[in-house]
C-alpha cells in the first residue's frame, strides 16, 4: 500500500469513527430518561386553589348556631364565595336557612376582629382594645400564667372557651389539668334547661334529636323548632315529612295514603313561625307552660290515659291532683298568670292562686 | 492475498462490525433500560427525610391525605408545600427537616424530590383505574408503613405489568396501557 492510499484510508476511518460515535451520542443520550421525569415536584400553593375561573366545592360544618348543618362552600382562588347546604349531610339534607347563608359575610366582614385586642389601662372607654401582635400577646399570656404558677394560684385560673368536642377539646382538657386550671365552656345558645331535662328523664347529659318526621301529632311546649330553636333546617325538614305521611330513615320518601298528616298542637306566648303552622296554637303567658304540662299530666295519670310505668314517674297521683283543669283559675284571672311568671324557675306545686 | 485470507478478512469485515452493532442495539433497547429503570430498593437522596412510617403508621394518615389524586386521576399526585403547612404550621416547631419545609414555604419555594417510582417510557399507567379496581396502594408500592424512606419493591416493568393484569384478568391488549 502506498502513503496515499494510507491517508485515504486513515480518513475513512476518521468519518466512520465520527459517524459512529455521534450515532451512539444520539441514541445513547436517548437512554436517559429527561430530567424532569427524574424528580417529582411538591409545589408551593394548593394547585386547585390557584387556578382561576375554576370552582371547587369543599364540605364542611355551619358554625353559625348549634346544629352543625353540613354545609358546601364554593371556593374560587382559595377564597369562599357561596355556602350552600351539603345534600348528602343527615342533619340538613342539602337545606340552609339564611343564618347560614350569611355566613360567608361573616367570614371577610371588614369590622371583623382579625387578631388579638389588648386593653391599655382600665375597663371601659378610658381603657380601648387596641390590635396588638400574636407573639407579643401569648409572651403576656405565658408570662402571666407562670408568676400565677408561681405563686403556687394555679388553681384560681379558669379557662374558658366555647363548647368543644374531639381533638380540641383533648388539647384544652390536657392543658387546663396540666396547668391546674378550672375549665369552663360558654355557650350562648346552651339549652341547658334540656340537658338537664334529658339526663334527668333519659339519664343522658346531652340534647335530645326529636323524630317529628315520624309523629302523628305533636305537641310543642315553647319549642320554636321552625323558628329557631336547635336544629331549625333539620326540623324543618322533618317538619316536611310529618306534614305529609310516614317516613323511614334512609328510604325514598314517598307520602302513604294509610297514615294521616300529622297533627301540630304549639303552646308558646309568641306568634312564633311555629305557632303560625301549628293546627292549634296555645298561647300562655311566658313561664307558665309548665303548669300546663303537669295539668295535662295530670288528666292523664287520673284517667289512666297513658302506660302505668309513666305514670308512675309522678310519685303520687295526689301530687298533682293541684294541678287538675278544673282547680284552674279563670282565664282572666291576670294576677294569677302573673304568679307564675314572677317564679318560672321555682318548681310549681299548683295552679296559681 | 491467499484465499483463506481473503475469507478471514471477509468474514472479519462482516461478522465484528455486526456483532459489534447488534450488541449496540441490545444495550440500547434491553440493557440501558433495564439498568435506567431498575430502581428496586435503591434508596433516593431526598432534599428532605420525609418520613413515610412515621405519618402512615405512627400518625396514621391515610396514602390519599397527601396523595391526593391517586383516586381521582393518572397521577397519585405529590402534597404541595401549603399542605404540609396545615399541620407543621405549629407541628414539629425546631426539627431540622421539618424547618426546610417551613423554610420553604416562607421562601415560597417549591420542594424537588427525587423520584422513586417510575414506570418505563412509553406507558400509560393510570393510578385511579387501579384503585377502582380495589387494589390497596401497598400492592405495588410494598409497606410503606413500614418505610422510613420509601424505595421501590416491585420491579414494574413489562413483564411484572402483564403478569398481574393476566392474573386478575385485565385486558392485556397493547392499546390498554401504550397508548
Amino acid at each position: 500500500l502506498t502513503g496515499a492510499h494510507r491517508s485515504e484510508l486513515s480518513r475513512r476511518q476518521l468519518l466512520a469513527l465520527g459517524t459512529a460515535a455521534a450515532a451512539g451520542a444520539v441514541m445513547f443520550t436517548g437512554c436517559q430518561p429527561a430530567p424532569r421525569e427524574l424528580m417529582a415536584q411538591s409545589r408551593v400553593r394548593l394547585a386547585e386553589d390557584v387556578l382561576t375561573a375554576y370552582e371547587n366545592w369543599y364540605a364542611t360544618t355551619c358554625r353559625q348556631c348549634g346544629a352543625g348543618c353540613g354545609l358546601i362552600a364554593r371556593v374560587v382562588e382559595g377564597r369562599a364565595k357561596k355556602l350552600e347546604g351539603n345534600p348528602d349531610h343527615p342533619i340538613n339534607r342539602g337545606r340552609l336557612c339564611a343564618r347560614g347563608q350569611a355566613g360567608v359575610q361573616e367570614q371577610y366582614h371588614p369590622d371583623r376582629i382579625q387578631g388579638p385586642l389588648a386593653r391599655r389601662g382600665l375597663r371601659g372607654p378610658a381603657g380601648p382594645l387596641v390590635p396588638d401582635s400574636w407573639d407579643q400577646t401569648l409572651g403576656t399570656l405565658s408570662a402571666g400564667l407562670r408568676r400565677i404558677q408561681a405563686d403556687g394560684r394555679s388553681g384560681d385560673v379558669v379557662l374558658i372557651t366555647a363548647p368543644l368536642r374531639g381533638h380540641r377539646a383533648l388539647v384544652v382538657d390536657r392543658f387546663a389539668k396540666a396547668y391546674g386550671a378550672a375549665w369552663l365552656t360558654l355557650d350562648l345558645l346552651a339549652e341547658t334547661p334540656l340537658r338537664e331535662a334529658s339526663r334527668r328523664v333519659f339519664g343522658q347529659d346531652r340534647l335530645p334529636d326529636f323524630d317529628i318526621a315520624n309523629a302523628r301529632y305533636v305537641l310543642s311546649f315553647g319549642a320554636d323548632f321552625l323558628g329557631s330553636w336547635l336544629s331549625p333546617v333539620h326540623y324543618g325538614v322533618e317538619y316536611g315529612r310529618f306534614r305529609q305521611g310516614s317516613y323511614r330513615p334512609g328510604q325514598q320518601f314517598k307520602p302513604r295514603q294509610d297514615r294521616p298528616r300529622g297533627y301540630l298542637v304549639h303552646v308558646g306566648p309568641r306568634f312564633s313561625a311555629t305557632a303560625a303552622n301549628a293546627d292549634e296554637w296555645l298561647p300562655v303567658r311566658p313561664g307558665s307552660e309548665g303548669v300546663l304540662a303537669l295539668s295535662l299530666a295530670q288528666v292523664i295519670v287520673s284517667e289512666r290515659l297513658g302506660e302505668a310505668a309513666g305514670a308512675s314517674a309522678f310519685g303520687d297521683a295526689q301530687a298533682l291532683a293541684a294541678f287538675a283543669p278544673e282547680r284552674a283559675p279563670s282565664p282572666g284571672s291576670v294576677r294569677a298568670w302573673r304568679s307564675a311568671v314572677a317564679s318560672p324557675a321555682a318548681t310549681p306545686t299548683a295552679w296559681p292562686a | 492475498m491467499s484465499r483463506p485470507g481473503l475469507i478471514a478478512l471477509t468474514l472479519g469485515l462482516l461478522l465484528v462490525p455486526a456483532a459489534l452493532l447488534s450488541g449496540l442495539v441490545f444495550v440500547v433497547t434491553v440493557g440501558a433500560p433495564w439498568l435506567l429503570n431498575n430502581q428496586v430498593g435503591r434508596l433516593p437522596r431526598e432534599p428532605i427525610l420525609f418520613d413515610h412510617s412515621l405519618h402512615t403508621r405512627v400518625v396514621g394518615l391515610d396514602c390519599a391525605f397527601c396523595h391526593r389524586t391517586a383516586s381521582k386521576g393518572a397521577t397519585a399526585g405529590y402534597p404541595d408545600v401549603e399542605q404540609c403547612m396545615f399541620c407543621h404550621a405549629v407541628i414539629g416547631q425546631g426539627v431540622p427537616e421539618i424547618e426546610k419545609v417551613r423554610l420553604a414555604w416562607t421562601e415560597q419555594q417549591p420542594i424537588n424530590w427525587e423520584r422513586v417510582h417510575r414506570m418505563p417510557d412509553h406507558v400509560h399507567f393510570v393510578h385511579d383505574a387501579h384503585i377502582r379496581a380495589g387494589f390497596e396502594c401497598a400492592t405495588c408500592h410494598g409497606d410503606v408503613q413500614q418505610m422510613s424512606q420509601v424505595v421501590q419493591v416491585r420491579r414494574l416493568n413489562m413483564s411484572d405489568c402483564v403478569d398481574c393484569h393476566r392474573q386478575n384478568q385485565a385486558p392485556t391488549e397493547c392499546i390498554a396501557c401504550h397508548h
